[in-house]
Order: structure tokens, then sequence, then C-alpha cells
């Protein structure tokens, strides 16, 4: 019970640290800044203490705590035993509130060090109130008599509990959840930092504060992202890295905007301009979170997606819908309230500049989060025009998107080559040489390999002229300063990506086959031959096919086995990684003769069987460049971190007014010519 | 109110319209037998599956067929490039995504199965652990 007394002592901390904070917002008064802070202290100890007690109820097998029950059992190994912390949507809630708290920790020196505190740490505060809010509703720490009266006698002790989802038990269950929940803490500070600006009435310097959070935010968020997908892709079996499901797209929302505010904000740093816009995406940013917190949270979806949805509640459920509220009234009151006082620059500059390209840039992004956004609320959307749910099809995204792709190869590459205020036409010209070039041979191989969609072709070239301007760009700036060259590796990342994604899911082939076993047969060039099953771990069954082409001889083994915990099949694909491709091949079933249905999930051994001849049906797939994919997103994130090192030490001891030597007041083009 | 600003606000515009006439054109609605034969595109059908009648994977045409009862009870043969969906023997209510052909069965891209919650724990369950 300590566990539920110590969120209860958090919330109550950190209520008075709110108000304490608020009161000093209205009047400075050192009394009620000392009460914030040592609030807000108490606060942070109480959740990590409430998580250690949780960590350590789950690793000693406290099952007559529900949640350990639920999700626990003995035989899971310690680090999907420690995974189990946030199985559920109580102890999901619990990371989010610790992080929130980790996170406060660093906070509370940084928004002091700006002269931010109370403003920051009053709207921060709120944020980690709202998780204990939550956590009070949904509580981890309940026992199995309070949660099941009547039914479960006081005291009671079950020997073992239910045990973690087979779906889970995965070493990407232990690391993705806490860099997914890290990131969305993080997206709180950019939020608080751009509430507190309307509070103090400063517009022009609080960005900078936030910009390396930002950046970090969007960095761990995409870390998060990306493990998702390869999670989907090398064992949930989904046949590729992403699937416009929910819980995905709700995920990458609040990133584009997020990097869309990164875009805004370095116009700002350089003009001033776009005051307006960098505060509605600094709030949008973590409402966006929250929004997503409450699709998948609140059942709202209900069937419209391939993740289970556990209806929370009726008290969850109202407590997301106000947490909602409550995050996006408070700042779009304040917007407005203000919106008379946003210092308004009209900047002169041209089409041909560096501001209108990130504009461009940006809005491009927002209008992709827009469009996504629609996708993912579809059952509500319907459900309110005619009053019944539905569901966009998958191909709803590709279609939208593509034609933005476009957009975004050509502005990753423009915007690097323009200058500030009005670019120089001719040395536009001449950096444009390479890339266009690029581009256009890009665009001629692929028509030569048969390519012929004109949208396909365009994105290809798009692709590739972003990349070979960025490699250009950032090979200049590396030699100079590569502190500078974040940006530009992120474009290189968004090019390879562009590219590895569009050949990828426009040219993967996929084949249904079937394999007597010991017998080959031909699919898409290679040579399969099964050659029997084992068990590998207990009730766990692997597949073996040979895989064989020219001088290529390799096993491969798909996983299939029968799952007590969900009554049902699961299957695991395996990948043969062959650099230009991907030979990726998901299990569907094992038919034996004589034996229907349910094969491979007896006990017996298939590869000794003489008479019996089992047949294996898989899905052979063969996925072009999908290598492009992950290396561009690894590239993109490594350029966030060049970004992250470089505005760090600015964030931290924001000078006056002047910018940090060395800063491109030419862009690096011009630099170059000079 | 400057030109550029025109021309963002007219490319938002388009990309909004353009959104939205999309929304309206993938979006797939839910219906039951008569619906989706009516419609003759792509549709959610919901409904049971009839453990009675033929139920199959086709090794090799890589389809699996089940026969669909949908609320009025009004029967018909769902073939579904793939193999069953995960739970497909314990789902309560079935959805089918595709469309009518004109051999008169129901051609499936996706099924999705909804099964009872058992993610939600009963008490008897923590007296009596499972098998």
């Amino acid at each position: 019970m300590i566990g539920g007394l110590l969120v209860k002592l958090a919330f109550v901390a950190c209520s008075v640290s709110v108000l304490a904070y608020a009161r000093c917002h209205l009047r400075e008064s050192s009394q009620a800044l000392t009460i914030g802070r040592l609030g807000f202290i108490t606060t942070i100890l109480a959740v990590l203490l409430s998580a250690a007690t949780l960590l350590y109820l789950i690793l000693t097998h406290q099952f007559q705590y529900t949640y350990v029950w639920s999700y626990s059992s003995r035989d899971l190994p310690t680090p999907l035993l420690i995974s189990t912390f946030y199985a559920g949507q109580e102890g999901s809630f619990m990371l989010w509130a610790l992080y929130t708290a980790l996170i406060g920790i660093f906070l509370l020196r940084h928004s002091a060090r700006h002269g931010y505190e109370p403003q920051v740490m009053s709207v921060f505060g709120g944020i980690e109130l709202m998780l204990l809010l939550m956590l009070l509703v949904k509580n981890p720490f309940l026992s199995v008599w309070e949660s099941f009266p009547g039914e479960v006698g006081a005291g009671f002790l079950p020997a073992d509990g239910r045990g973690l989802n087979p779906l889970l038990q995965n070493y990407w269950m232990v690391i993705h959840p806490q860099v997914l929940f890290s990131g969305f803490a993080a997206m709180g500070v950019p939020y608080a930092y751009a509430v507190a600006a309307m509070l103090k009435r400063d517009y022009d310097s609080w960005f900078k504060a936030a910009t390396p959070w930002l950046v970090f935010g969007t960095f761990v968020l995409g870390t998060g992202i990306m493990m998702g997908g390869v999670w989907a892709y090398e064992t949930l079996g989904w046949g590729g890295y992403w699937g416009w499901d929910p819980v995905e797209n709700s995920s990458l929302v609040p990133w584009l905007v997020g990097v869309a505010a990164i875009h805004t904000t370095l116009s700002q740093r350089k003009r001033g301009a776009f005051v307006r816009t960098n505060l509605a995406l600094g709030i949008l940013c973590f409402i966006l979170v929250v929004y997503s917190t409450f699709l998948t949270r609140s059942g709202v979806l209900g069937d419209t997606s391939v993740h289970s949805f556990v209806d929370p509640g009726m008290w969850a459920y109202w407590l997301l819908v106000g947490m909602l509220l409550l995050a996006t009234s408070f700042p779009v009151f304040l917007f407005i309230r203000r919106w008379k006082e946003f210092p308004h620059r009209p900047v002169r500059h041209h089409y041909i500049s560096r501001e209108f390209a990130l504009f461009l840039g940006a809005s491009t992004l927002v209008i992709i989060a827009v469009l996504v956004t629609i996708g993912t609320s579809s059952s509500m959307i319907t459900d309110i025009l005619y009053g019944k749910k539905s569901a966009v099809d998958i191909s709803y995204y590709s279609r939208t998107i593509m034609p933005l792709g476009f957009a975004i190869g050509v502005l990753a590459g423009m915007g690097q080559l323009l200058w500030w205020t009005k670019s120089d036409v001719r040395s536009l010209l001449g950096s444009l040489i390479a890339p266009v070039a690029g581009a256009v041979i890009t665009a001629a191989l692929s028509l030569a390999l048969g390519v012929t969609q004109p949208l396909v072709l365009a994105l290809l070239a798009s692709a590739m002229f972003a990349l070979v301007t960025n490699v250009q760009v950032g090979w200049r700036i590396a030699r100079t300063n590569p502190r500078l060259a974040g940006g530009a590796v992120a474009h290189i990342g968004v090019g390879l990506l562009l590219l590895g994604c569009v050949v990828s899911s426009e040219y993967d082939r996929k084949q249904t086959v079937s394999l007597p076993q010991g017998k080959s047969v031909e699919a898409l060039g290679f040579r399969l031959t099964y050659e029997g099953f084992h068990e590998f771990e207990k009730d766990r069954y692997e597949f073996k096919i040979r895989v064989e082409r020219e001088k290529m001889d390799i096993v491969l083994k798909p996983v299939m086995f029968f799952s007590t915990y969900n009554n049902g099949v699961m299957r695991h694909p395996d990948i043969a990684n062959l650099l230009l491709r991907d030979l990726y091949l998901a299990p569907l079933s094992l038919d034996q003769q004589e034996r229907v249905q349910q094969p491979a999930m007896q006990k017996g051994n298939g590869a000794a069987g003489t008479a019996k001849e089992d047949v294996l049906v898989v899905d052979v797939s063969i996925k072009p460049l999908i290598n492009l994919v992950w290396a561009g997103v690894i590239v993109l994130l490594a350029g966030f971190l060049i970004t992250i090192i470089r505005r760090a030490p600015e964030g931290a001891q924001m000078r006056t007014e002047s910018e940090p030597q060395g800063e491109g007041e030419v862009t690096p083009t011009a630099r170059a010519a000079r | 109110m400057n030109t550029k600003t025109i021309v963002g606000a007219v490319i938002i515009l388009v990309f909004i319209i353009f959104g939205a006439y999309s929304f309206l054109d993938s979006n797939v609605e839910y219906t039951d037998i008569a619906g989706a034969m009516a419609k003759g595109k792509k549709v959610q059908l919901k409904g049971t599956w009839n453990k009675e009648r033929e139920t199959k994977f086709n090794a090799s045409t890589g389809q699996f067929s089940f026969y669909l009862v949908d609320d009025h009870g009004k029967e018909c043969q769902v073939i579904l490039e793939g193999a069953a969906p995960n739970n497909f023997e314990l789902a309560t209510s079935v959805v089918a995504k595709g469309r009518f052909t004109k051999e008169g069965y129901f051609h499936a891209n996706e099924v999705l199965t909804k099964c009872p919650s058992k993610y939600e724990a009963k008490g008897s369950e923590v007296v009596k652990p499972q098998s």
C-alpha cells in the first residue's frame, strides 16, 4: 500500500508546488518560490520512490497486487519482468510520470537560470499533476481483493501471475516504450516554455531556451518511432516497418510538428519572424502528444486498429478528455488574449530566400501532420458525420502523402542552398548543377529500370536532389566547423529515407508458396527448401528453411507457436539482409497430412516423421533497398544529435542578444564562395 | 498581407481540399452483406464466423476461406488473401475488408478479429489460476 501513499503524497506536493509557482508568477515572493521548489522536489522524490516500489513488487512477484498479477509471471526472464512495469495502462502512465519527474530535475535548474522558473515550473508541474491524477484513478497498487471485492478474499496471494502477452515478449519491449515515453515527457518542455513565454510576455527569447529541449524531444521521439518500426518489421511480422496504424501515427504526428517547429524557430532566431507560429507550434507538439494518448488510451478507436485497445473505464476516459481540454484551452486562451501584443514584424524577404523555403518546409510538415491526424481520427470523424464509425483505407495515407514527400525532397535541398533574405541567383544556379544532375540521372535510371509512374519518378528524383545537395553542403561545412553540420546531416538522412521508403514500398514483391518438406521450390529467384522444425524453447517452434541462390546458401528460421495466453498462433518472420534488399519469410501455417489444423503445435517430431508429408506455407517477399530506410533514419537522428550538441550550451547560458560566433550569417554555400 | 502569405494560404487550402477528397474517397464503410453487394466497392463487412461450414486454408493459392453470417442472418463465403488471422477461432465477431466479386464471394484483403476482452481480468481467474 506504500506505493499508493507515495502517489498521493506526490499529488499533494505537486498541487502545492503548482499553486506556489503560480502565486510567484502573479506577485514575486521568495517564500512562495521556496515552497514551489520544495514541493516539486518532494514530487520528484515521491514519484521516484513509488516507481521503485512498483518495480520491487514486480521483481519479487507480489501477485497480491492486481497489476503485478495481470502482466507478469514467475517464468519471465529479468529484462522482460522489468518491462512488465509498463505493460498495462497504469504502468505506462507511471512510466510517463517518472520520466516527467526525471526531466523536471534538470528543468528546475534550467528554467531558474533563464528567469523562467515560476512560469515554466507551474506549467510543467501541471503536466505532472495530470499524470498523477491519472495514477490515482488507474492505480497500479491495488490489491486483488480491492480490484475484485467479493470474489477474492482479503489477503489472498495468487501462486502465479497471468503472464505477459507473447506479442510483447521481445527485447524491443524492454527499450521501445521507455524511449517513446521519455520523448513524450521531453515534449512537455517546449510546451511549458511557450506557455510561460505568453505568461511573461517575452516573445523573443523563450525559444532559445526551449530549442535544445525541442530538438532533444524530437530526437528521442524519432528514435522511439524507429524502434517501433523495426519491431513491427522484424518480429511482429506485419510485413513492413510502417502500417499507418493509429498507435504509430499518433506518435508520428507530434514528431512532425516538432520538426516543423525546429525549422520555424530557426527563422525567428535569424530574422525575428514567425513569433506566433513558433508559439503555436511549441504548444501544439505537446497537445498532440496528449491527443495521441487520448486516441490510443480512451478506447475511441475501437476495432479500427490491430492494436487492442482496452476500455479504460469511465473515470479514466473523462480524465483523458479533461487532460486534453485543459492542455488545449489554457494556452489557446492565452494565445487569443495576447494576440494583439505579439510583435508583428513584416519581414521583407524574397521568394528565393531561406526564410521562404523554411516556411514552405514547415508548412508541408504541418500539412502531413494534419492529414495523418485526420486519417487516424477517421473513426471519430465518421461517427460525427454519418453517425457510424468507419476507418480510412491505408491507401489514403500513401495517396495524400506521396505528393508532399516530393515537396519535402525539393525543399530539403533548396533550403540548404538559399541565403537568408535573398539569394544570389547566379551562385544559386551554380550550386544547383550537381543536385539537378543527380536528380535527372536518378529519374533516367529508374525509367530505364522500368519505373513508369510519374509520381514515383518525381519522388525518387527529389530524394536524390536532397541527398546530393546536402552531401555537397554538408561536406563544405564539415571541413570548417563540423558542429554546424547537423542540418545538412539530417537532410542527407531525409534523402536516404525518402529513397528507401519509395523503393521498398512501391517495389516489394510478395508470393505465397507451399513448401513440401525436403523438396525445393523456386520463388522470386530463390530456391527454398523446408527442412523441418524443432522446438527451440518450450512449446515454441522454429521452421528451418534453406535459401539458395547462386553463391548464397543460408538457413532462415521463422517461428510459429500456439500461445495459450491469447489462444492463437503466434508467428514471427525471419529476414535475410542482403545489402540491397531483404528476403522476408513470414510463416503462415504448417499443413500436416492426416493431421489437419493446429499443426506443429502438437508435440511430435516432424522431421523424424516418415510417412507424413508436411507442407509449410510461407509468404516470401523481397524488399528492395530497405537498408536505406534504416540508414536514412539513423543519419537523420545523427543530425539531430549534432544539433543538440550545438544548441545545448547556448540554451544553458542564454547570452543576452549576441549570437554565438560562427553561426552562419551567410549560407554555407556563400561562405565557401568567399 | 503580402503575396507570400497568400501563396502559402492557397497551397495549404489546395491540400486541405485534396485531403478531404481523399478522405471521403478512401473511407471504408462498415456494412452488412446486402449493403456490400449493393455498394460494389470496398467495404468492411461485419459478422460472425459460421463454424458449421467449410473453413480451410488453401496452401496452393495462399487463401483462407470461411463463411460469414451478418447481423441479419444472411450468409456468404469470404476468401481472404493470406492465412487465418490470429485469434480467429476465438473471435466473437470478425470484420472483413474487401469487396464482392462477380463469382458471388466476398474477396477480403484483411480480416480483423474482435475477441472477448481477454485482457480484462476476472476475479475468478485470480483465485483459480488458468490451466
